[in-house]
């Protein structure tokens, strides 16, 4: 299968300032993160609030620079593009955000807000783009009279809508879906997580799928990644992941969700520990001072991603 | 009816008065806790699932909010008919209440400990040096492992997690006999939900206090509750203990429910959505007010029963005549089981 997007050893770091003279230190986001999507797949990107998962789907697209490493998008590289030359590019790559509401421009109406990639990326008429804005509004199950209107009026469920519409105007391969339902009811979430797949299957879209919820990620994805504090420990075809995790972080988060049957109540999970805070980052393992299994080696040098069976990567000692 | 209730809610109506009109927030809830219990009370943005809890802590900004109708019985006593200065004394020391957002509910500019400590003093008349030694015995309970560090911390030094442990230990300072929690753990990573959720339990069932738990999130009403009453549109449509629940839902929306939540290993089939949007306050539709979105009644139109067409989102659609006139009241369906559904099996219509 080709490859569509593959990235090696990418990093981002954010400066933090702490003084004038004092030497510049770095929040390290996303430290040397690497994977591939085939065409057509999604790859699911699970992690805990501030393991750097959006920072990932933000630097792909470039919204943020990276400090080091290697995007190729189809066969070229990202980040040694200028500005001009990244345009083409930005037609066929786009981002579907978490809160619609934060996300859609409220002073604008819903045919100005499709029509805005249309205008950057295409040369279509009046008339033309028109069409195309009520197009893409029946392709994602909305009525096309609805783009007079403006975000205000439409529930969260819709607007979301408004904002996949808004990603597929200007008809491009990959999608980062950056946490694209947790804002959303459970009975809407269904709905976009079904219209996110029949697109998906009708365009041959290739998704980047970021989210905090495993089961949803499960739903949705052909191959998933656990990312913590900007590394992945875990990388895997979804079915291997699912029925056998290895990482004792992607065993926590397994054990952490709520079950659906009240069956037999779960005892209090085995990890203590919280999301550590960037500047507490440890030597060794990052994950090592909430591990259960952590041993000295764990303490003093860090684990590289390893390959233990077919498409599975680790990165623990263990 | 078993007067064992710590608290009884009664018919109770909030409404809102706004541009658009009245807009009815909650329309109507009945339900009772009992002492040493864990209520959930599950349901969707905008259902009326929060003004309930704010209505009982009587903390609605008056207006635009307005108590139309109800009774909110605590340990006998109507709590609607209180005045400011009695509620005041129920407030922290009988009911307490955490929210979802802890920052937004912590004051930034108050270390964690004089937030507790305020409580204390003001419930207990207890001195400075008293309510410090209280203050932090009680972060010591809620499982922070420093808690004289963390008495002298700001909020914003801490993590969501450890923050919603200082709202706790501030609610339960005073040893209330009923806790409202709001979506306590919607904000936080899951690792951290789970232990939050533990600690509640824990407590609660130590000082043998009732627990009014809202949340959307049917996974942890499985992990905390025993009984549950479900909302939809302003009205509780079912209420069960959790195992009834979980083990046969009743109502078409309670099911709908179930089945639209992604679980882990059932990724193979397609989601089953639940069809349309859930109606705004003002736009309630008539009748049963699920009827424009629930499967069941448009089978049930299928098998030659009175039906008329209603106008959808997804277009013309046939429903029974009754679902779209009349609005089915709560009825027991059998035993710690009541369901409002026309159709629901063991629905008796009168």
């Amino acid at each position: 299968m080709d490859t569509l997007l593959s990235i090696k050893n990418m990093k981002t770091w954010f400066p933090i300032r702490t003084g004038l003279f004092k030497p510049t230190r770095y929040l390290r986001a996303v430290d040397g993160v690497e994977f591939d999507i085939p065409k057509g797949r999604t790859l699911g990107l699970v992690g805990e609030s501030g393991s750097g998962k959006t920072t990932v789907g933000r630097t792909i697209l470039r919204l943020v620079p990276a400090h080091a490493g290697r995007v190729r998008f189809d066969g070229t590289d990202l980040l040694t593009l200028g500005d001009r030359q990244m345009l083409p590019f930005r037609r066929r790559m786009q981002i579907i955000f978490q809160d619609p509401m934060l996300s859609l421009n409220p002073r604008m109406t819903v045919a100005s807000i499709i029509a805005e990639p249309l205008l950057v990326h295409t040369s279509l008429s009046r008339r033309e783009r028109k069409a195309r804005i009520a197009e893409l509004l029946s392709q994602v199950g909305m009525q096309p009279d609805y783009m007079r209107r403006y975000p205000h009026e439409f529930s969260g469920g819709q607007r979301q809508r408004i904002g996949i519409a808004r990603a597929l105007a200007s008809n491009p391969d990959f999608i980062v879906c950056d946490e694209p339902v947790s804002a959303l009811d459970v009975s809407v979430q269904a709905q976009i997580l079904n219209l996110m797949n029949d697109l998906q299957d009708q365009m041959g879209l290739t998704f980047l799928f970021i989210a905090h919820n495993l089961a949803v990620v499960e739903y949705f994805s052909d191959e998933v990644a656990v990312m913590y504090q900007g590394k992945i420990l875990e990388r895997a075809d979804r079915d291997e992941l699912y029925a056998n995790p290895l990482h004792p972080y992607t065993q926590t988060l397994f054990s952490a969700i709520p079950r659906m049957t009240v069956e037999k109540r779960k005892a209090p999970p085995a990890d203590p520990g919280e999301p550590p805070t960037f500047a507490a980052r440890a030597q060794g393992c990052a994950y090592h001072p909430r591990c259960h299994q952590a041993q000295s080696q764990c303490r003093t040098t860090p684990p590289e991603l390893t390959h233990v069976a077919d498409n599975h990567w680790v990165r623990c000692w263990k | 009816m078993n007067d064992n209730a710590l608290i009884r809610v009664e018919n109770m109506k909030t409404y809102f008065d706004t541009d658009e009109g009245e807009l009815r927030a909650v329309d109507g809830v009945d339900f009772h806790i009992e002492p040493g219990e864990v209520f959930a009370l599950v349901g969707e943005s905008g259902c009326g699932k929060s003004v309930t809890a704010y209505t009982i802590m009587k903390i609605l900004p008056c207006p635009p909010g307005r108590i139309a109708a109800g009774r909110v019985l605590f340990e006998g006593k109507d709590l609607l008919r209180y005045s400011e200065k009695q509620m005041q004394r129920v407030r922290g020391a009988q009911i307490s209440m955490i929210f979802q957002e802890p920052m937004t509910s912590l004051n930034p500019v108050f270390t964690c400990g004089a937030q507790i400590s305020e409580a204390i003093r003001l419930h207990r008349r207890l001195g400075a040096k008293a309510a410090k030694a209280e203050a932090i015995d009680m972060l010591a309970r809620v499982g922070i492992t420093e808690p004289r560090q963390c008495h002298d911390a700001y909020p914003h030094q801490l993590s969501g997690g450890m923050r919603q442990r200082v709202m706790i230990a501030a609610a339960l300072s005073c040893r209330p006999r009923m806790l409202i929690a709001d979506e306590p753990t919607t904000a936080l990573d899951v690792t951290t939900q789970a232990q939050i959720l533990s600690l509640i339990r824990t407590l609660q069932a130590q000082q043998n206090m009732s627990v009014l738990l809202i949340t959307h999130d049917l996974g942890v009403v499985a992990e905390t509750a025993d009984r549950v009453a479900v909302m939809y549109a302003s009205k509780v449509v079912e209420t069960a203990e959790t195992q009834m629940l979980f083990k046969a839902p009743l109502h078409p929306y309670t099911q709908g429910l179930f089945d639209a939540v992604p679980r882990l290993g059932r990724h193979h089939e397609r989601l089953p959505a639940i069809a349309g949007t859930v109606p705004r306050p003002w736009q309630f539709p008539s009748g049963c007010k699920f009827h424009t979105r629930c499967p069941l009644t448009r089978e049930k139109a299928r098998q030659g029963r009175e039906t008329q067409q209603i106008i959808t989102e997804s277009g013309p659609t046939k429903v029974l005549t009754r679902c779209a006139s009349a609005e089915p009241p709560l009825q027991r369906i059998h035993t710690g089981h009541q369901c409002a559904c026309w159709e629901a099996p063991g629905y008796a219509a009168e």
